[in-house]
């Protein structure tokens, strides 16, 4: 609790990822509101201030000339224009809460750049008038998270997988490398579902809001329904790319796995195949090739990689690469203390499989992932939860006098 | 990034006395109730490894300094050793509160040889002590 | 400070030495014997030779927390860096209870005279070295996190351990040159506090990186050969128990005549025996191959804590020592690190005394204490045990023979009951007399029978082996045979 103008005051807690925006109160087990990051927003006038269509009423809602749009790019953001209106919406109505009565903790990744994070202070003392600020890692955030000061952050989001090597409460940022290795394993199911196999075709992806009406057909059979043709002249391009990533991700989340000791074509023929149902009421179980998707993570086949130069770097890969930036006497602290985060690691099989990798290299691995999904998915905001929820933090909150007087070099010293 | 927690003056007594007249074996911390500062919950001068393992509590965090004895190409040797102690049963409130608070009293003691995270019993058994002092003195 | 020391120990995988961590019980003395097992190299690395040692004797009052005084000149200070600026009034109180228990190593600063009497090097700016002096308070000497976020535009590419060095050697230099109110013990012991050994320390890093890029197949390699060097060392002290005992039995036994083999130059053709020993990997390393090999020095010693002393004594004594020819032997591939004057043979059971009672009539004092045990003179003093025992078995034979003869001419005397054959018998007695009394008496004859009991003994060519005593060959070969044959059926 913060004492701010004699009433104690929670601070509040954002964390924005690429998928979506977690708002909470500090203290709190779990973000109060959670924002998907994606926005529609409508180039009619070409003015600036154009609405944007957020949250459940937002992307989702099927609008004629609505196009998509996402302020992250190369795991940055990179748009700052739509971040206030999200957390706005984020904070003000689905919270309730008056930024401007709340000290605020924002995340973000430890790669970024000094610009943005000043850009964050900016927005947050300067257009929602909060009274203190602060800017944690999320490296950080999610190794103390797990009770480690020093530890090896494994950290698999929704666009981006990262490996933060935390020493001492500090990332070592010579040895911090990410990829856009998600959205490769997304692009490889895509083409699963869309490409025809022997007994089934290419699937469609259409979502529920462009589908007129559907009929039960058996599994694996042609599915029947009709289409919502008044709506497909509206569709933007990049809604439509926006609700085929939805149905992918669906699709990945329900069914998709990782096979624990490596790639092997019986032990993934042996394993029960998944039932699953699009939305054009197409049903069939997946067998093997849910495995092959998660395989993605950690191996690359020698032709993908000979057709792809710029093949985002899968797991191992990103590990020697990390480790070898560090000093050798830190490898066995760092082996001994991986931490695995991230919605994108909620993949069956996928803590075990990464400790075979591992093992195979390093004596003493261990690795803590937290079984509980929403610690794996809310690492990040749970830990800057806790921590903005102390009293003697509040030491290190930058306030809003601090702002006024020493502007934006503030940022830089007070969050290191 | 740091909880801002202080570390109180008995936390440095207490080390003090192990350190330099070695009253004690082991010393356990914990945090006050407030979650304010880092105080000493425990002093010991029990000689068995295994007593003092058992006074850390199964799901909660602490810090521990123990004067770790070893014998070393037939030499004794001694080495202080820090531990961190956030077993992996513990509640995520603590364990981010240990964490963030645990370079506060860590930095407030000299003449550390060993640090040791332990998130379970086999990280802090004997051996694995052992093992950690063995390589530190190289 | 300590917390100074500790971190470069710490860093440096130093075992914490007696003064920073004030252990009484850990005299100085104590730390100056060279601890059995480790290497001599490593020993005068860690070992009394590191400058620690000095000072630990003034430690017996331990301190905690010293701050050095570097007294008048002024310009520069011991200063603390300044605590975090407080985000609001009410923390200010927390603040300072905080920074009260917050310890800090000291920080180092210095003028720009000082900069350029003192610290410059050519490797190095002085915005550079200000930039270094600089994130290393700003970082806490967290040299990880130093080393992660140094980035000093314009300048090379620094490793962990060229940031270290140049720091600390700038921190020497200015302890060193600045006025010191303590005593000189608190000043090296501040000086050794900054201590850093970056060749070393790169040494060790390059050790731990080549470790971890080992191959799968290397790292099986390396273990199976482990295994197999721990096999064959306990199967090298079993050898040894064996024989040893198989050595007291037979000594033991009065019928057991020393063999003494000579001394063959060259090469020796491999027998089967060796060979067999060499497939099998069998190290037979307890004794040097060639007898010139062997230097007196004090008495014989027993196996290794005697040795590891000598090796210490070597060393403090800066000793060299010369590896015997490779091609001298079928057996040199694993000699181990040996004095000559150790493997002087060793005179077991009840020959000893007789042997210190023959030198002791020539004036020679057994075990033999040489002046300079050279290789020459060794091998001179074991040719002169050799000959000495040699000639107390031939006495102890001859005695034997001689009675054997009494008791059968007093057989034969009995059986023929004749008188007339008694002078023979009495002449005889005198001639065996006479050489017994003559061979200890005169030195030159010594030598003479010496020889030629050798000689007859390798004529008779009982054994292959080329140690100058018998016994111990005797014994070698027998317990390697059985050791052999275990290694078979294990």
């Amino acid at each position: 609790m913060v004492n701010y103008g004699g009433d104690e005051v929670s601070a509040l807690v954002v964390d924005i990822g690429s998928s979506s925006v977690r708002a909470g109160y500090a203290g709190d087990d779990t973000p109060k509101a959670v924002v998907s990051s994606y926005y529609g927003y409508k180039t009619t006038a070409g003015d600036s201030d154009a609405k944007l269509y957020l949250g459940q009423h937002g992307p989702s809602i099927w609008r004629e000339g609505m196009e998509i749009g996402n302020p992250w790019r190369d795991a940055l953001i990179f748009d700052f224009n739509p971040i206030p209106p999200l957390i706005s919406h984020a904070l003000s109505d689905i919270m309730h809460a008056n930024p401007s009565e709340h000290p605020i903790l924002v995340t973000e990744p430890a790669w970024n750049i000094a610009a943005n994070r000043e850009r964050m202070a900016e927005i947050m003392f300067e257009e929602f008038q909060v009274p203190a600020f602060y800017i944690a890692n999320t490296g950080v955030l999610n190794a103390f998270a797990a009770g480690k000061g020093s530890a090896l952050v494994i950290d698999v989001g929704h666009s981006v997988a990262s490996i933060t090597p935390v020493v001492d409460g500090f990332v070592l940022r010579k040895g911090l490398v990410y990829s856009a290795l998600p959205k490769l394993v997304h692009a490889h199911a895509k083409h699963v579902l869309t490409t025809p196999t022997p007994t089934r075709g290419s699937i469609d992806l259409y979502p529920h809001q462009l589908i007129a009406s559907k009929i039960p057909v058996e599994p694996s059979a042609s599915p029947r329904f009709a289409l919502r043709e008044d709506r497909l002249a509206g569709t933007t391009e990049s809604w439509r790319t926006w609700y085929e990533t939805r149905e992918v991700d669906e699709w990945i989340q329900t069914v998709a796995g990782v096979l624990d000791q490596g790639w092997n074509e019986q032990v993934a023929a042996a394993r029960p195949p998944r039932q699953y149902e699009f939305p054009t009421g197409f049903n069939t179980s997946f067998g093997p090739e849910r495995f092959q998707v998660g395989e993605e993570f950690f191996y690359h086949s020698p032709q993908l990689v000979a057709q792809n130069p710029n093949l985002p770097k899968n797991i191992p890969t990103l590990l020697s690469e990390s480790l070898r930036a560090c000093d050798p006497d830190l490898r066995q602290v760092l082996m001994g203390n991986v931490v695995l985060t991230g919605g994108g690691s909620l993949y069956t099989g996928f803590a075990d499989r990464l400790e075979n990798e591992l093992s195979r290299n390093f004596s003493h691995v261990k690795i803590h992932a937290p079984g509980n999904p929403i610690e794996r998915k809310y690492g990040a905001w749970l830990g800057g939860s806790i921590l903005a929820s102390l009293g003697t933090f509040h030491q290190l909150w930058i306030s809003r006098e601090e702002w006024q007087e020493h502007g934006k070099a503030i940022v830089g010293q007070r969050c290191k | 990034m740091a909880s801002g927690v202080s570390v109180s003056s008995e936390c440095m007594e207490a080390f003090r006395s192990l350190k330099l007249s070695r009253k004690h074996k082991y010393i356990i911390f914990s945090l006050s109730a407030d979650l304010k500062t880092i105080v000493p919950v425990k002093t010991s001068a029990e000689q068995d490894y295994d007593k003092f393992v058992g006074d850390l509590p199964e799901d909660e965090c602490r810090w521990a300094v123990y004067d770790f004895e070893f014998e070393k190409d037939s030499a004794k040797r001694n080495k202080i050793c820090f531990i961190s102690w956030s077993p992996d049963s513990a509640k995520i409130k603590q364990k981010m509160l240990f964490a963030s608070s645990r370079d506060a009293l860590r930095r407030s003691f000299d003449g550390i040889a060993v640090e040791i995270q332990g998130t379970d019993y086999s990280e802090i058994a004997h051996e694995a002590v052992l093992f950690k002092a063995n390589s530190s003195s190289r | 400070m300590n917390v100074r020391a500790a971190d470069l120990r710490s860093a440096l995988s130093l075992p914490a030495t007696a003064h920073s961590q004030s252990h009484p019980r850990k005299p100085t003395a104590q730390s100056s014997k060279k601890p059995e097992g480790i290497s001599r190299e490593l020993y005068a690395l860690i070992g009394p030779s590191a400058p620690s040692l000095s000072l630990a004797a003034n430690l017996a009052k331990p301190r905690l927390k010293q701050k050095p005084n570097f007294g008048g000149r002024g310009t520069t200070k011991w200063e603390w860096r300044p605590f975090r600026p407080p985000a609001r009034g009410d923390s200010l109180q927390l603040e300072y209870s905080f920074a009260k228990y917050d310890v800090r190593p000291a920080k180092y600063t210095y003028s720009d005279e000082e900069y350029s009497a003192l610290l410059e090097d050519n490797g190095w700016s002085k915005e550079e070295t200000d930039y270094l002096f600089d994130i290393t308070h700003e970082y806490d000497l967290r040299w990880y996190v130093i080393h992660d976020r140094y980035d000093f535009l314009g300048g090379p590419p620094r490793a962990i351990e060229d940031l270290k060095d140049r720091y600390y050697s700038c921190c020497r230099k200015l302890i060193r040159s600045r006025p010191w109110s303590g005593d000189e013990a608190t000043k090296s012991q501040l000086l050794n506090n900054y201590q850093f050994d970056k060749e070393r320390e790169k040494m060790r890093k390059n050790y731990i990186a080549s470790l971890e890029e080992r191959t799968q197949e290397e790292v099986a390699e390396e273990e199976a050969l482990f295994i197999e060097l721990k096999r064959l060392e306990q199967n090298e002290r079993r050898f040894r128990k064996e024989r040893d005992e198989l050595l007291r039995t037979l000594l033991g036994i009065e019928s057991g005549l020393p063999d003494i083999v000579a001394e063959e130059e060259g090469p020796v053709p491999l027998s089967a025996d060796s060979l067999k020993k060499k497939k099998k990997g069998t190290m037979d390393v307890d004794f040097p191959s060639t007898p010139t090999n062997v230097v007196s020095l004090g008495p014989p010693a027993t196996k290794r804590p005697q040795s590891a002393k000598a090796a210490v004594y070597d060393e403090k004594h800066c000793i060299m020592r010369v590896e015997p020819p490779a091609s001298a032997t079928t057996k040199t591939t694993h000699v181990p690190v040996h004095l000559r004057s150790l493997k002087l043979p060793n005179l077991k059971g009840t020959i000893a005394p007789k042997v210190t009672e023959a030198l002791a009539e020539v004036g020679v004092r057994y075990p033999p204490r040489l002046v300079m045990p050279t290789r020459e003179n060794c091998a001179k003093t074991e040719s002169l045990l050799d000959a000495t025992t040699a000639l107390i078995d031939i006495k102890k034979i001859v005695d034997r023979v001689d009675q054997d003869i009494r008791v059968l001419r007093a057989r034969l005397g009995l059986r023929e009951s004749a008188g007339t054959d008694g002078d023979v018998r009495e002449s005889m007695q005198m001639d065996i007399d006479e050489s017994k009394d003559g061979s200890t008496n005169k030195e030159g004859e010594v030598d003479g029978r010496a020889q030629s009991v050798v000689s007859t003994r390798s004529g008779r060519g009982r054994k292959q082996s080329r140690r100058s005593m018998s016994v111990s060959s005797i014994d070698t070969s027998a317990s390697t045979r059985t050791g052999t044959k275990r290694q078979k059926r294990g």
